[in-house]
């Protein structure tokens, strides 16, 4: 049974490498999407915000999986191919996306009136405070929930295997197929490594907490 | 689509159900373990924790696996814990929002001003009465907000118990797939149903916060 | 027997000793008010007599009570001591009828019925009575302070403790509290109040203590203390808050 676990493991180390690579990738996008969508938020008037708003709570209120189906069995029946990579990817985003757009926002906005006020008073206008004067206070307050964002990015990566995506998961449901004893030592395993990613990520987005807020 | 409309419904009937049972269990760990990460004994305060952190920091669906495929093979003891797809799936639901639970609270306890706490030992309450009356009442109050957050993603994340075979409003949904062409349509109308239910569990919380602000 | 006597307190936190050799006592009906600058031990050493901070060594007794003894039990302490905090400390998820009422139902034992009449009869005495409904967020400050010297009251303590009580307040609304506080001194309750109020301290007390750095410097009648004081620490510390 050993040897069977052993020979397991190239497979579930490659399965790890997809799951950082599809984690980082819709990680990149998120932080992206968060950013645009957030400092939209905060300088638009309400009524350019509303659609913006809309479309947040759409990915926020949509299960991530049922949004990884519509894009990657739905949109081929509107004509749009997309792999199954690339699909995960996409749905991770725009899911992360809209929580990373709420951190933005949320950051701006937890920045004291008097800095806004003190801006206006120099003359300084609505981009330019947020630029030079808000942001860049902001962005402290924003990299905790972020790093805790990527656990959970990650966390949801494992969505992907029902998709057809050779992440970490996947794999070790593929040998626990090929061998069913291995049923119990690989699905420890597989907590235990998902622990072991997300469990100092999120002591880290605690420890930011602390010192930067 | 019209003929998958009964089996869509039983499925929508589990989803509700599965969510109901997911959130009971969920705020029964909760207020267990939090309890317990208060307690007095240093090993219940470890165990606690250690619950709380294994159980929040791992994905959802892996705890569904292991569960439902590799519990049973524990040696010896394994054929006695062959559960239900149904159970199975609803217990690792209640393990990880239950463990959220845990930490939200905690938070929640940590952040009552310690006065509160000064104020019921100087009245003479007991530690247990300190709690019940002045600190847990509060605690829930200020942990509202994300208290509610985890209710709806517990109910967002009824879809996992789809992939071990269980007919919830997903299940049922890439069943009626799997026999007839519809995909687009059936998801987008699935998708709307989890955002209406989504949206009404929003505004319930959202009232639930306003009546708790007015008692603080 | 006096009501309350502290013999040789010593109370460190860490390395940082907040009470070194405090002794003091406080005859039954007496006011005893403590004065002096912060960080000089005055809200520990109120708060080593109801047993919410443990002493190092040396003993407080209270009621014939020893704060010291494993046998006596918080509650049985507590019930004779009631305490009002700078910051109130009401509890702000109850009305304040709901505040007052809690222990004497809880630690007491009284029936409901009992505790509420008891409760509208102390919230009548600090001269809130139609506010027995209200939470504390739409109380004012002076009114919430005053819902916790209810509280207090309400187990019928044998010594009242105030911390610092009118801190917290605006200088206006600090008349309606020290109202409420010298109306008990005409009671004859006994209370110890640490306070800055010095107007207060020499109008109705009956003992001041003047502490620093975790000792007691000078202790004496009002008139004694604020018209001659005898050590230089106390004639720099009221110089500057006179």
């Amino acid at each position: 049974m050993n040897a069977s676990y052993a020979s397991a493991l190239p497979a579930l180390a490659r399965g790890l490498v997809t799951t950082f690579g599809v984690a980082l990738a819709a990680m990149l996008l998120a932080v992206a999407i968060g950013f645009a969508a957030g400092i939209a938020r905060s300088l638009v008037p309400r009524a350019v915000d509303l659609p913006i708003l809309a479309a947040i709570e759409f990915a926020r209120g949509i299960p991530l999986l049922v949004l990884m189906y519509f894009l990657f069995f739905g949109l081929p029946q509107l004509g749009w191919r997309t792999s199954s990579d690339g699909a995960a990817i996409a749905a991770l985003a725009i899911y992360a996306g809209s929580l990373g757009s709420e951190i933005v926002r949320g950051a701006i906005a937890s920045i004291a009136r008097g800095q806004h006020e003190a801006a206006a008073a120099l003359g300084l206008g609505r981009l330019q405070a947020l630029r030079l004067i808000v942001l860049p206070q902001a962005l402290r307050r924003m990299l905790p929930p972020f790093v805790g964002l990527f656990a959970l990015i990650v966390e949801s990566s494992t969505l992907a295997s029902l998709i057809g995506v050779t992440e970490l998961l996947q794999s070790i449901r593929n040998n626990v197929e090929r061998d069913n004893a291995l049923s119990l030592p690989l699905y420890l395993t597989a907590l235990v490594a998902y622990f072991a990613i997300n469990y100092p990520i999120s002591l880290a987005s605690q420890r930011l907490e602390k010192r930067l807020a | 689509m019209r003929d998958a409309a009964p089996q869509l419904e039983r499925g929508f009937l589990l989803t509700v159900e599965i969510a109901v049972a997911g959130t009971v269990g969920a705020s029964l760990v909760g207020a267990l373990g939090a309890a317990l990460r208060i307690s007095e004994s240093r090993g219940a305060r470890f165990a606690a924790t250690a619950f709380t952190e294994f159980f929040r920091n791992t994905p959802p669906l892996v705890q569904i696996y292991f569960l439902f495929f590799a519990l049973p093979e524990i040696p010896g003891i394994g054929p006695a814990l062959r559960l239900p797809s149904v159970v199975a799936a609803t217990l690792g639901l209640v393990l990880h929002q239950g463990a959220i639970n845990i930490e939200i609270l905690r938070a929640g306890l940590g952040a009552v001003p310690s006065g509160q706490r000064e104020a019921g030992a100087a009245l003479g309450l007991s530690r247990f009465d300190q709690l019940r009356y002045v600190l847990v009442p509060q605690a829930v109050r200020i942990s509202l907000p994300a208290l509610g957050n985890n209710v709806i993603s517990l109910f967002k994340n009824t879809v996992l118990v789809s992939s071990i075979g269980v007919l919830d409003l997903f299940g049922a949904a890439n069943d009626v797939i799997a026999q007839i062409e519809v995909s687009a349509e059936l998801f987008i109308t699935v998708g709307i149903v989890y955002l209406v239910c989504v949206g009404l569990l929003g505004a319930l919380f959202r009232a639930l916060e306003k009546r708790a602000a007015v008692a603080r | 027997m006096p009501m309350l006597t502290v013999s040789h307190v010593h109370k460190s936190f860490g390395k940082h000793t907040v009470l070194k050799d405090v002794s003091l006592t406080v005859e039954a009906g007496a006011v005893c008010c403590i004065i002096g600058p912060s960080g000089s031990g005055k809200s520990t050493i109120l708060r080593c007599i109801n047993r919410l901070v443990p002493i190092d060594s040396g003993d407080v007794v209270v009621d014939g009570v020893s704060v010291t003894d494993p046998n006596v039990k918080d509650a049985d302490l507590r019930r004779r001591v009631g305490m009002v905090f700078q910051q109130f400390n009401l509890f702000p998820h109850m009305t304040a009828l709901d505040n007052v009422t809690l222990a004497p139902r809880k630690v007491r034992g009284l029936a409901a019925a009992d505790a509420e009449s008891l409760g509208r009869r102390l919230l009548a005495k600090v001269g809130l009575a139609e506010k027995a409904a209200s939470y504390p967020s739409q109380l004012s400050g002076g009114q919430q302070q005053r819902v916790a010297i209810a509280r207090a009251l309400a187990m019928e303590p044998k010594v009242m403790l105030f911390d610092e009580a009118t801190s917290a307040l605006d200088p206006e609304i600090t008349g309606e509290v020290l109202a409420v506080m010298k109306a008990l001194v005409a009671e004859r309750t006994t209370m110890v109040c640490v306070t800055h109020e010095m107007g207060f301290a020499r109008e109705v007390a009956d003992q001041v203590i003047f502490m620093d750095d975790g000792v007691i410097v000078e202790e004496g009648t009002p008139a004694a203390l604020f018209g001659a004081p005898q050590m230089e620490r106390t004639k720099t510390f009221l110089s500057k808050v006179l």
